[in-house]
């Protein structure tokens, strides 16, 4: 444990000399700042117990020079305790030193001239560390034998970018946040790295009483301002039941905040992420955990009453959910980066992604290419049939395969707080299933996923079975689990499977948008990539079948300004080409259309028969316009193949059967 | 006392002309944990009577001769914070 580091600031160098000497014959640690600048400096980039200022920093003989009470009220500053220290008091001065309180600390904690003389200065210091920095000096820190960590080394995970010196500082501050937090404990244990993303992490500690007691903790720290934020918000939010994660306390310091949480009923030595059991691969526990999860956790936080959200729709709450509307983040820049992950994962293995005029095409080996509409555009199209207003439930916010705990009980606990509030109530039910589905599963190829996708956005109802046999055997368990997920999405928030598939879609391309283009990837990374792109184009496939297209029984018109509608629903996204093939067909709808027709009206050059490339080029535009207008490509109600022959356009509707 | 011990109040003014020690009065009333805050007035403030004064609890001190207009800013001013945790 350093020494307690108290910042000294005073303009006067031969009056701070002489009384850093004091300091320095009690123990402490001074860093002297004899300037504003320098003592602004060392509270920003050092590590400070204890600030004392002096009032007038510039000018000795200014009145009007309140500089250092200036520095002690700035609020970047208001964690560490400060005293002034001054050769001119006035009463003025101590009640803007002393008073009021905000944040748990006033501006000062006491304040002193200069003609009290350094004992009182000592004593002064000890009273302020005493009652405003209980740090347990005596506290034993033992960390994990087969993972250790260090101060260092977590401070080096919530921020990088930081200089070996402020480093060393910042893991000061943390050291001194663990002892505060566990002031009254006389050994802790502090396990493995559970998680960590955007500036926190958390980690298990066990900790253990001056009379033998132990009691099971989780971590969190991070940086300050979110920290007390997280806390906060959990505060506030979290359900009130005897269950589930109860917050202990929260601590800061001039950069960083950390949190503990309690367990109740934990087994804090067997808690695992759900990653880690997940690996372990056995479907009961699982499922075991995961029902608790669904009913235990979420459902009391879904419980705490619903809210209508009258402002924004449906796609939009799910974009907002998944960072898409920060600022600065178009449509146009989600979709620049998701083309340049398509061109980077596609060189992989055997199948070719080919994305062009809106459309993505899977072609794979000896099978049918997989056409899907474009997965960006569809997230970016209202669903205008499901708000506003939107219902939304209390969500405890982001649930990862890491930050969702488990134990040997198979009961679990949430650890991370920092987006808790309300969000579509489909939302919970989504990330979860998201987690299993394209965090933890894991298949050889595209085939299987492709497999897999397809039983998964099959379903006309949340409640429906999901037909496991069609996907390999690596992928049942996460089919078994997402099927019980859907079974209690559906049970809370009804059948329709639509509303969740395009939280679905937000979620995998949330994910494709936060990957870094510049970043360097393995084989498997590429594969889950290239995994969010076929799921994210096979949802908006699933979506655009069923809206905002037309139901069955719809009719194809072109207007007299040669717009196209189908029942209701005027289609406007068709491009050029597609608009002079349909014009095509509808000028002899009913008709057959022989492909020479096609090639010299819609290409307008000759038709030359058996050319491969013209062929091919007519093939293509064929099934662009059909997945822009058929409710399902595959099986076309409108544009209709007369084999041999060529195309008959059927305006009205034709059944299904 | 009679009178806080009877009614709930938002603020309590103390005359540190009328009791023996004003900062000690402010600290008791802090330790039986009353939401009001307490505001010192004095006719001869100190810097040290003060400093006293707040770190007992105090909300403010503040000098007798104000007028009315300065008295009522002080209230608000006060009761715009909220009081400082109770003593442990």
């Amino acid at each position: 444990m350093a020494k307690t580091a108290i910042l000294f600031a005073d303009n006067d160098p031969d009056f701070l000399n002489t009384r850093t000497e004091f300091l320095e014959n009690a123990g402490y640690r001074v860093l002297k700042a004899y300037t504003l600048k320098q003592a602004r400096q060392l509270l920003t980039e050092a590590h400070v117990h204890l600030a004392i200022l002096d009032i007038r920093m510039v000018d000795d003989d200014d009145e009007k020079d309140t500089s250092g009470l200036t520095l002690a009220r700035d609020p970047t500053y208001r964690s560490a305790p400060k005293i002034i220290l001054t050769n001119f008091p006035t009463y003025q001065d101590v009640r803007a030193a002393l008073g009021p309180v905000v944040d748990g600390l006033p501006p000062a904690v006491d304040f002193l001239a200069k003609r009290e003389g350094p004992e009182a200065m000592i004593q002064a210091v000890e009273r302020a560390l005493a009652r405003h920095v209980r740090i347990n000096q005596d506290l034993q820190i033992h960390w994990d034998q087969q993972e250790p960590l260090s101060f260092l080394h977590l401070v080096n995970l919530l921020s990088s970018d930081l200089s070996n010196e402020v480093l060393t500082h910042w893991a000061g501050e943390l050291e001194d946040l663990v002892r505060r937090l566990f002031y009254e404990y006389r050994h802790i244990r502090i396990g493995r790295l559970l998680w960590h993303h955007d500036r926190r992490l958390c980690v298990p500690v066990l900790a253990q009483s001056s009379q033998g007691a132990t009691d099971s903790r989780i971590l969190v720290c991070g940086e300050r301002e979110q920290l007390v934020q997280e806390s906060e918000r959990m505060r506030e939010l979290a359900p009130e039941t005897t269950e589930g994660t109860k917050w202990v306390s929260t601590k800061k310091t001039i950069h960083l905040g950390a949190t503990i949480y309690r367990l109740p009923n934990a087994d804090i030595e067997t808690v695992q992420p759900l990653r880690e059991m997940f690996r372990r691969g056995k479907e009961r526990p699982l499922k075991t955990a995961i029902g608790y999860l669904l009913k235990e956790v979420l459902g009391t936080w879904h419980q705490r009453g619903q809210t209508l959200e009258e402002t924004h729709g449906l796609m939009s709450l799910y974009r907002q959910w998944v960072g898409l509307e920060r600022d600065g983040l178009s449509q146009t820049e989600v979709e620049r980066r998701a083309n340049a992950l398509i061109q980077a994962v596609r060189p992989l293995s055997a199948v070719e992604i080919e994305h062009s005029n809106g459309l993505i095409t899977f072609h794979f080996p000896n099978l049918e290419p997989v056409t899907c509409p474009d997965p960006i555009a569809t997230l970016y199209t209202p669903l205008e049939r499901y708000g506003p207003p939107v219902v939304c439930r209390l969500s405890p916010g982001r649930l990862t395969a890491d930050n969702i705990l488990v134990d040997a009980r198979r009961q679990a606990w949430l650890t991370d707080f920092a987006c808790a509030g309300q969000a579509p109530q489909w939302w919970d039910f989504v990330c979860l299933e998201a987690v299993i589905r394209f965090d933890l599963s894991q298949a050889p190829d595209l085939m299987a996923w492709q497999e897999f996708e397809e039983c998964l956005v099959r379903p006309a109802r949340l409640f429906d079975r999901l037909k496991e046999r069609d996907v390999i055997s690596d992928l049942k368990t996460s089919v078994v689990l997402i099927e019980q997920i859907r079974r209690q999405a559906g049970s809370e928030t009804g059948p329709d499977p639509l509303p969740y598939y395009a939280g679905l879609l937000a979620w995998t391309v949330g994910a494709l948008v936060g990957y870094n283009l510049d970043g360097f990837y393995t084989q498997v990374e590429r594969m889950r990539m290239a995994h969010l792109i076929m799921a994210s184009a096979m949802l908006a496939r699933r979506l655009r079948e069923t809206f905002p297209l037309p139901q069955a029984g719809s009719t194809l018109r072109l207007d007299e300004k040669g717009s196209l509608w189908i029942g209701e629903h005027r289609i406007n996204d068709l491009s050029g080409q597609e608009l002079a093939l349909l014009r095509c067909l509808y000028e002899r709808r009913g008709q057959l259309v022989g492909r020479q027709v096609v090639v010299e009206s819609v290409f307008r050059e000759p038709y030359q028969p058996g050319d491969d490339l013209q062929e091919s080029r007519i093939n293509s535009l064929i099934r662009r316009l059909r997945v822009k207008i058929e409710p399902n490509p595959n099986r076309p109600r409108y544009i209709l193949t007369v084999k041999g022959k060529g195309y008959r356009l059927q305006v009205g509707h034709q059944s299904d059967a | 006392m009679q009178a806080i011990d009877q009614n709930d109040y938002s603020v309590i003014i103390i005359d540190a002309g009328a009791v023996r020690d004003a900062a000690l009065l402010a600290s008791r009333l802090r330790a039986q944990r009353l939401e009001a805050r307490v505001v010192i007035a004095t006719s001869s403030p100190t810097w040290q009577r003060a400093r006293k004064a707040l770190q007992a609890g105090a909300a403010d001190y503040i000098r007798k001769s104000l007028n009315e207009k300065e008295l009522r800013a002080k209230i608000q001013a006060v009761l715009k914070v909220p009081p400082p945790p109770w003593p442990r």
